[in-house]
């Protein structure tokens, strides 16, 4: 009986030997450290791993530039940055990414990302700055470094029992498209950890009820949290068989509104938009991006539900035109469909005749009907508007595969021909 | 004579069971084998390689050693087509470059998103040809390596410490001792993917898969680089 024992216990200790616990390391006060070295070690591993995936990120293209829209981050950004903070390690930087979905995530060296769908949607600074609010918590708390033990001890773990080969940052259930589905296989753990699995649900909620904080201190409008999780409610709504996938790993939406209202002492009715014209302004080129970017990610319909949002302020813009004929086109080849998109085009042509993307969908319409001279005629009308385009080996090509084709002998082609 | 026809199906069926079916990861369009004939150069876009320390709880990226097997790569890739007889030439791109200009960068992972599209779809189709295409700009990327035809690469590499393996034999047996069922230790080595595309058309014209374990495969070594091309491209260059 006493050697059972002695050999389970040794049993136990041995498997806790080789499993091995990794622990997110003591508590540290950060805003104490003025230099990236004071780091313990498993952090300043989590922090050259940042500097890596912002540095791949940033040469992946997919930062949205432009001027304006990184200095009205920054301002709001700066302004909420605890003074205690000021002069620590964490140089917060705002980036936006050309992502249509409603995402925002951090890095642990204080690089933090705003998707364009994100920033599209949310309509006063103040909500902005409770998202910012709620980033910062992550890499100011250090949320990864905790999360990344956690995940250590829990695919250890799973792994020992069998029940799984390799947990490490699998994204399975995820409704991410392209890039976003693969930053795992792409070498971006920390990014895969922070946009799309999120961190622990009490982890989230500290993130939530600091930004409250912080808004605050900062004087911001705290009821404005409240609106920027029911504008979040709005486009993902809770269900309780999937999280959500914007903050992965976030309590339900409902439960965060509980919490969040709970705090402040609110109690009132759901709000209602409101426009602030500042915000309007900084945002308004990045909610067309949006379009263009709901048909790169292949959401035809939510292309349209975009545009058709946007419809009164851009319906004088050929580059609208030309994004909506986009979706239309590609969301299928009916009859209805492609009408629809030769409207939009046409649309873009009359606004601005040297429109030329709009000959190139026109062209794909006609390719699509198999009308190969009208196809044709707009290809060409394309390359001469637009002879340095990067399709232009493309255009070429099938300019010269729809000359090689046969003409199909319809009666309308013998009458042409007969002329 | 019912038992002996029986004996020779069984005996049949067996065979088949032990020796498996051939399996081809070879993918090619429709009229590849004609359009093979006119292929005199070849550009190698930068690829897409990344290598992760598969340890007993995690995959972890291992950036560092990205670089060295990226270059071994691309290197032994331009060796077995010039074996072949292709001029074959890296598309000129550096890191620095992707920095500056955002909108090469943004085209150049949108060629990958496109390719990653398409690699998936050749695995998964059970015709041996298919009728694929990447992004349409492709074409700026051969214009940069002054040819008609560009090779997309994509691969992924697992290796493990000596102190890993020695972990995961220890987990294993413990877990065999403690419920009966052994967590054996995971896959290591090399997915390596290459597709070649005419950058006119944006068709994808030829595509191979192969894995290899660690044992046969070092990020570091040139040489394992140079085997692992030479059987993955061994039908393309094939004369």
């Amino acid at each position: 009986m006493i050697y059972r024992r002695s050999y389970l216990l040794l049993l136990l200790l041995a498997t806790l030997l080789i499993i091995g616990c990794a622990s997110a390391g003591k508590e540290i006060v950060v805003s104490d450290l003025n230099s990236v070295s004071q780091l313990p070690k498993g952090d300043k591993k989590l922090w050259d791993m940042s500097r890596y995936e912002e540095n791949t990120l940033t040469k992946s293209g997919l930062i949205y530039t432009d001027p304006a829209v990184s200095k009205y981050l920054q301002i709001i950004g700066e302004r909420m940055i605890p003074p205690e903070y000021k002069n620590s390690i964490f140089k917060f930087r705002f980036y936006v990414i050309l992502d249509p979905e409603l995402n925002a995530f951090a890095l642990p060296n204080g690089a933090i990302y705003l998707h364009v769908g994100l920033l599209s949607k949310l309509e006063k600074p103040d909500q902005l700055a409770f998202i910012l609010g709620h980033e910062m918590t992550h890499s100011l708390r250090r949320h990864a470094s905790r999360q990344y033990a956690h995940i250590q001890n829990v695919s250890g773990f799973a792994q020992f029992l069998s029940v799984a080969t390799a947990v490490g940052f699998s994204q399975s259930g995820s409704n991410m498209t392209g890039f976003w589905n693969s930053l795992a296989q792409n070498g971006l753990a920390l990014t895969a950890m922070a946009a799309v699995s999120g961190y622990s649900r009490s982890d989230e909620k500290e993130a939530d009820l600091n930004a409250l904080d912080l808004m605050e201190k900062a004087g911001y409008d705290k009821i404005q949290a409240v609106r920027s999780l029911e504008i979040l409610l709005e486009e993902y709504p809770d269900k309780s068989t999937t999280a959500n996938f914007f903050y992965g790993n976030h309590p339900l939406t409902k439960q965060r509104l509980g919490y969040i209202e709970e705090t402040i002492g609110y109690k009132g009715e759901e709000l209602k938009p409101e426009i602030d014209s500042t915000y309007e302004q900084a945002v308004s080129r990045l909610k067309l991006k949006n379009v263009e970017l709901f048909v790169i990610s292949s959401k035809y319909d939510k292309a349209l539900k975009q545009a058709s949002r946007i419809e009164v302020n851009y319906s004088g813009d050929p580059t609208f035109h030309y994004w909506c004929g986009e979706a239309y086109r590609l969301s299928g080849s009916k009859p209805d469909t492609l009408q629809l998109a030769q409207d939009q085009y046409q649309k873009a042509l009359d606004l601005d005749s040297s429109f030329a993307l709009a000959h190139l969908g026109l062209a794909q319409v006609w390719e699509a009907r198999k009308d190969k001279n009208e196809a044709l005629t707009h290809y060409e009308t394309y390359l001469i508007m637009d002879p340095q385009t990067k399709k232009k080996r493309y255009i070429e090509s099938k300019i010269k595969s729809l000359k090689q084709e046969p003409i199909p002998q319809t009666p309308e082609t013998n009458k042409k021909q007969e002329g | 004579m019912r038992s002996r026809k029986f004996l020779v199906s069984l005996c049949l069926l067996s065979l088949l069971v032990f020796v498996g079916c051939a399996y081809t990861t070879e993918r090619t369009h429709p009229n590849f084998s004609e359009r093979r004939k006119e292929i005199k150069s070849i550009g190698i876009m930068p690829p897409e390689f990344h290598m992760f320390e598969r340890t007993a709880t995690i995959d972890e990226p291992k950036p560092e050693l990205d670089a060295e097997a990226d270059s071994n790569i691309v290197n032994a890739l331009n060796e077995v087509l010039k074996e072949g007889g292709f001029v074959s030439v890296a598309v000129p791109m550096n890191d620095s470059a992707l920095v500056y200009d955002q909108e090469l960068a943004l085209d150049l992972t949108r060629q990958k998103q496109s390719f990653d599209k398409a690699c998936d779809s050749a695995i998964v189709s059970k015709k041996k040809t298919v009728n694929l295409t990447v992004d349409p700009n492709v074409g700026v990327f051969a214009d940069l390596a002054q040819t008609d035809y560009l090779l997309f690469v994509r691969g992924m590499g697992y290796q493990t410490s000596g102190g890993a393996k020695a972990k995961d034999v220890a987990i294993g047996a413990l877990s065999a001792v403690l419920f009966g069922t052994y967590a054996g230790s995971q896959w290591t080595g090399m997915v390596l993917e290459i597709g070649l595309v005419d950058a006119n058309s944006a068709e994808l014209l030829w595509y191979n898969r192969n894995t290899v374990d660690q044992s046969n495969y070092n990020a570091r070594q040139p040489k394992s680089a140079k085997k692992l091309c030479k059987k993955i491209l061994e039908k393309l260059v094939k004369k």
